[in-house]
């Protein structure tokens, strides 16, 4: 039950950081405890951690408290893993096989970062036009998410502050955007901006934040509101430093 | 329009590659930005506007996304998010720090607040979706339980 217990928190573990809803996590973990014969578990899952108390079927009783630091979204994982942990409750295979299954799951996100960089490209470009840019300010708001990917991809780390980051992102973005339009390519500053705002801006994490709150996850849903809303609050800062450095005050 | 129509399909289709979503679910969540944005336009085109029209729009974002995911037997958020990326207010959280830094005190108010019930809209759309569906399924398990 040990080793069953410690896979059954690393699938947890890792839909709560693809960005799956707190009630889908403990939701699932609780089936599969059940399935392994447990007289009771009592799962709790916030946005930064996992405290899971089990009594195995043997009656001794097992806790484990996981610490998730960051969360990012992917939906692919997350359906992925919802597969798992529903075979799992079925076929309640051996912990090797959970473990291998599994970490074929996790290392899956190794796979060409040319999807990546086609994604920020057309959110980026796609964006800004829908807001009313040209395809020259799409194209050039294109060029901008290729600095910003390779970031996300590269350089972003758990533990760096997501406030300072998405700060300096928009601030280099924003002078990207100014830059670009003062050598004479594109033409609407305004609309290349907000382009390259919809990558990092946290529109899924706010509707997702109120779902949890709605779906009565309050602590959670608050804590991830309160996140997106200091996100918010960075972005359009780092954009106004940008237009303040570039225009001047007006 | 057809422009923006398709741009905001695009735009679904980078997010949807950006959020980790392959294959078939890609182009699934990539078609509900058009489903989304068809039904933003649908609902202006009877008068509704604002947090009504984005609240229309979101529903029928999630109400697709509910469908695709029984079909294709994938957690609706999958495709929820994704979906409605088109109604995400990243232009009026653009003009409200804009109107600030221009020190516009009414379009600051009016743009700042559109840009809250925008999202706020968005949040209640795919919640009461989803809701409604997991109470239905509640309901259906229950009377496949009375019959036996």
């Amino acid at each position: 039950m040990d080793e069953i217990m410690r896979c059954v928190v690393d699938i947890g573990e890792e839909m709560l950081r693809s960005g799956a809803e707190v009630r889908r996590v403990e939701d699932s973990m609780e089936r599969m405890f059940a399935a392994y014969g447990a007289r009771r578990s009592d799962v709790l899952a916030i946005a930064s951690g996992i405290h899971v108390t089990v009594v195995s079927a043997d009656g001794r009783t097992l806790t484990q408290t996981r610490r998730v630091r960051t969360v990012s979204n992917n939906y692919g994982k997350v359906d992925a893993l919802n597969a798992l942990s529903r075979a799992v409750c079925e076929g309640k295979p051996e912990a090797g096989e959970i473990r291998t299954r599994l970490s074929a799951i996790t290392d899956a996100k190794r796979e060409s970062p040319v999807w990546r960089f086609l994604g920020g490209i057309l959110g980026a470009a796609a964006f800004a036009v829908f807001f009313g840019g040209t395809v020259a300010d799409g194209l050039i708001a294109a060029l901008i998410s290729l600095p910003y990917t390779a970031s996300e991809l590269w350089l972003r780390r758990p533990d760096m502050n997501p406030v300072v980051y998405n700060f300096m992102w928009s601030l280099l973005m924003g002078l990207l955007a100014h830059a670009s339009v003062a050598m004479g390519f594109g033409g609407h500053v305004d609309m290349i901006m907000i382009g390259c705002i919809m990558l990092p801006i946290p529109g899924a994490l706010v509707t997702a934040s109120l779902r949890d709150m709605l779906l009565g996850d309050t602590i959670t849903g608050a804590l991830r509101l309160s996140e997106a809303l200091l996100m918010a609050v960075a972005i359009a800062a780092g954009f106004a430093a940008a237009i303040l450095i570039c225009t001047g005050v007006r | 329009m057809i422009k923006i129509f398709i741009a905001a399909t695009l735009g679904s289709l980078g997010f949807g590659l950006m959020f980790g979503n392959r294959g078939i679910k890609l182009l699934i969540s990539a078609l509900g930005g058009s489903v989304c944005w068809g039904a933003y336009l649908l609902a202006g085109h009877f008068d509704a506007a604002g947090f009504l029209q984005v609240l229309i729009a979101a529903l029928a974002a999630a109400l697709y996304a509910e469908i695709m995911a029984r079909v294709l037997k994938a957690p609706a958020t999958v495709f929820s998010l994704i979906a409605a990326m088109p109604l995400v207010p990243g232009s009026s959280l653009y003009r409200t720090m804009d109107a600030v830094l221009s020190t516009d005190r009414e379009a600051a108010l009016r743009f700042g607040i559109s840009t809250v019930t925008d999202a706020a809209a968005i949040a209640v759309g795919i919640v009461a979706v989803s809701l409604i569906f997991k109470y239905a399924s509640r309901l259906q398990r229950l009377a496949k339980r009375a019959e036996k």
